[in-house]
């Protein structure tokens, strides 16, 4: 229910989730060019989203090649009835990060790397090419993600961040801040559970 | 109660799932969870996914290579046009290490097969069993040579991802040097543009002064003549013993007016006309002074604007006796009699 909600925030939202299922429709029925549209739409925000997960740029380069081909390959899989396409996309990407940060062969090869990490250079966001209504209504959506966000408990919030932006498991939290593994899981619940509300009363 | 607890654990591994925050066995715990999943739960499942996808909004945005693009789209063409229709699998860094170590493994089984059959012919081959011993020195060193070459290439190729970055983040920073020259550069043309508008007005201005200066120069000129001839119109009237002869219009021209001063003793006069046509450009006035019947050229002039009165000076006017003046229309520069009609005639008293 709420994504739909979410999806009808504004009308550039319900136009982008149309336009996403359109592209989805057309790479399924293997349209290059399609797959080219939808990269074209969200290439920075998934490198944005890769980069900070497994922090080199070239490793970040290399998984978003990666999720766009499992897109190619797998479009057809995509099931409307569980979310929108943004939903899917971003869900994964998150899930190949993850699983590269996780990997053995990546925290094996980060041991061996040398300290290209720290040289990293972040590069500034240029949207120049793009759309400047539907970067007013994305940082519309972030501001009010950020602000629901902030509407949580502290330990609610931290639990969150920590899994979502520094891509810890539960029992890592849990070792890492020394907070036993029920309370992180519960916490993580509550929250979401919470984020869930606040939004659902702020699109309503 | 129980049922509350099943709730809560799929609460709990749901918000787990999403934000890929659950060790392995518990994301396939959730995911066999998931494919028994009320209606209620489902909707649950898809609004946490929803929810931590709206999270990825506020990473920053950042750009990836463009050669990233043409790659993806290159794959996807080339899958398009393979006949088989199986899809072209993009090789990453990981996928070329993993059919690395897919061939090591192969080679360390095919190697343990040998060596199992090894054991099984022993017994039958022990005069064999030096020379099998030295054939497996020699694999084994292959296989240490294999692994090492292995490694090196798995290094070189590290190497040459860090070398490629390092070489992307120039291209980058050198595209940006430029991006800044540039517009700097276009900053500097556009001032350019702006100072040279500025000197055409000013170019503008100076020729529009050049050309008022040019006229107030004609005029002090015009003026200067005209100064010059009033002193001499002075001078003549000036003298103390002047004649005055006045002239009236005839019937081609009945509003003429004409009048002369003559100062005898110098032989100079002044002629003063008014209401006479604009002459063409082909003709002239002519004075006359007609003294017994015959008449003598005191010189030409035109007249360009009627509405004034018109001053001119004779310079040679030397003649005893009394006559009349008189003037007629001729062909530019005069006749030596006059030919034309007379326009104003008058006799000295």
């Amino acid at each position: 229910m709420l994504f739909f909600i979410l999806s009808a925030i504004g009308k550039v939202l319900t136009q982008n989730n149309t336009r996403d299922r359109e592209l989805m429709r057309r790479i399924a029925s293997r349209e290059p060019e399609a797959l080219g549209e939808l990269y074209d739409h969200y290439n920075k925000l998934l490198f944005g989203l890769l980069k900070p997960i497994v922090k080199k740029h070239t490793e970040a380069e290399d998984l978003l090649q990666e999720v766009f081909t499992s897109i190619w390959e797998k479009a057809e899989q995509f099931d409307t009835e569980r979310g929108t396409p943004y939903t899917w996309i971003v869900s994964l990407t998150r899930n190949k990060g993850i699983d590269r940060l996780r990997s053995k062969v990546y925290k094996e090869q980060k041991k061996q790397s040398t300290s290209l990490d720290d040289e990293e250079v972040f590069m500034p966001l240029f949207s120049h090419e793009n759309n400047p209504l539907e970067n007013t209504i994305l940082s519309d959506r972030a501001k009010r993600v950020g602000e629901a966000l902030n509407k949580l408990s502290e330990k609610q919030r931290s639990v969150i961040q920590v899994a979502y932006f520094d891509g810890l498991t539960q029992s890592e939290i849990s070792e890492e801040y020394d907070i036993p593994l029920g309370t992180v899981k519960t916490r993580m619940r509550d929250g979401m559970i919470k984020l869930r509300e606040i939004l659902a009363q702020e699109a309503a | 109660m129980a049922e509350d607890n099943t709730v809560n654990q799929f609460d709990e591994l749901c918000a787990g799932y999403v934000l890929g925050s659950l060790d392995n066995d518990e994301r396939i715990r959730f995911e066999e969870l998931l494919e028994s999943a009320t209606n209620e739960q489902e909707q649950f499942y898809v609004d946490m996914q929803a929810i931590a996808a709206e999270l990825a909004l506020l990473y920053p945005e950042q750009i990836p290579s463009p050669d990233l693009r043409h790659q993806l789209i290159d794959m996807a063409w080339a899958s398009v046009n393979n006949k088989d229709g199986a899809n072209v699998l993009y090789l990453s860094r990981y996928r070329y290490a993993a059919a690395a170590a897919v061939v090591f493994m192969i080679s360390a089984l095919g190697l343990l097969f040998h060596t199992q059959n090894l054991k099984q012919d022993i017994s039958e081959q022990d005069r064999l069993l030096g020379e099998q011993g030295d054939f497996m020195s020699e694999q084994t060193d292959q296989i240490l040579d294999l692994t090492e070459d292995i490694m090196n290439t798995q290094r070189q190729l590290q190497q040459t991802s860090e070398e490629l970055a390092i070489a992307r983040e120039k291209l980058y920073e050198s595209e940006t040097g430029s991006e800044f020259y540039q517009e700097r550069i276009d900053i500097l043309q556009s001032e350019l543009a702006q100072q040279e508008i500025f000197i055409d007005q000013q170019e503008e201005q100076l020729e529009q002064q050049n050309s008022t200066i040019t006229e107030i120069q004609s005029r002090m000129a015009t003026l200067e003549d005209e100064v010059q001839r009033k002193e001499e119109l002075l001078t003549i009237l000036e003298a103390r013993d002047v004649d005055l002869v006045l002239m009236d219009g005839l019937d081609v021209n009945p509003e003429g007016y004409g009048k002369v001063v003559w100062d005898k003793d110098n032989g100079r006069a002044i002629l003063q006309v008014a209401n006479l046509p604009v002459v063409p450009t082909d003709r002239d006035y002519q004075l006359w002074f007609i003294i017994n019947d015959q008449p003598q050229s005191a010189g030409v002039f035109a007249v360009q604007d009627p509405e004034r009165d018109d001053f001119f000076t004779i310079e040679e006017l030397k003649q005893d006796g009394q006559g009349a003046f008189a003037i007629t229309m001729e062909p530019k520069g005069g006749s030596p009699q006059p030919t034309g009609d007379m326009y104003l005639l008058g006799a000295q008293n």
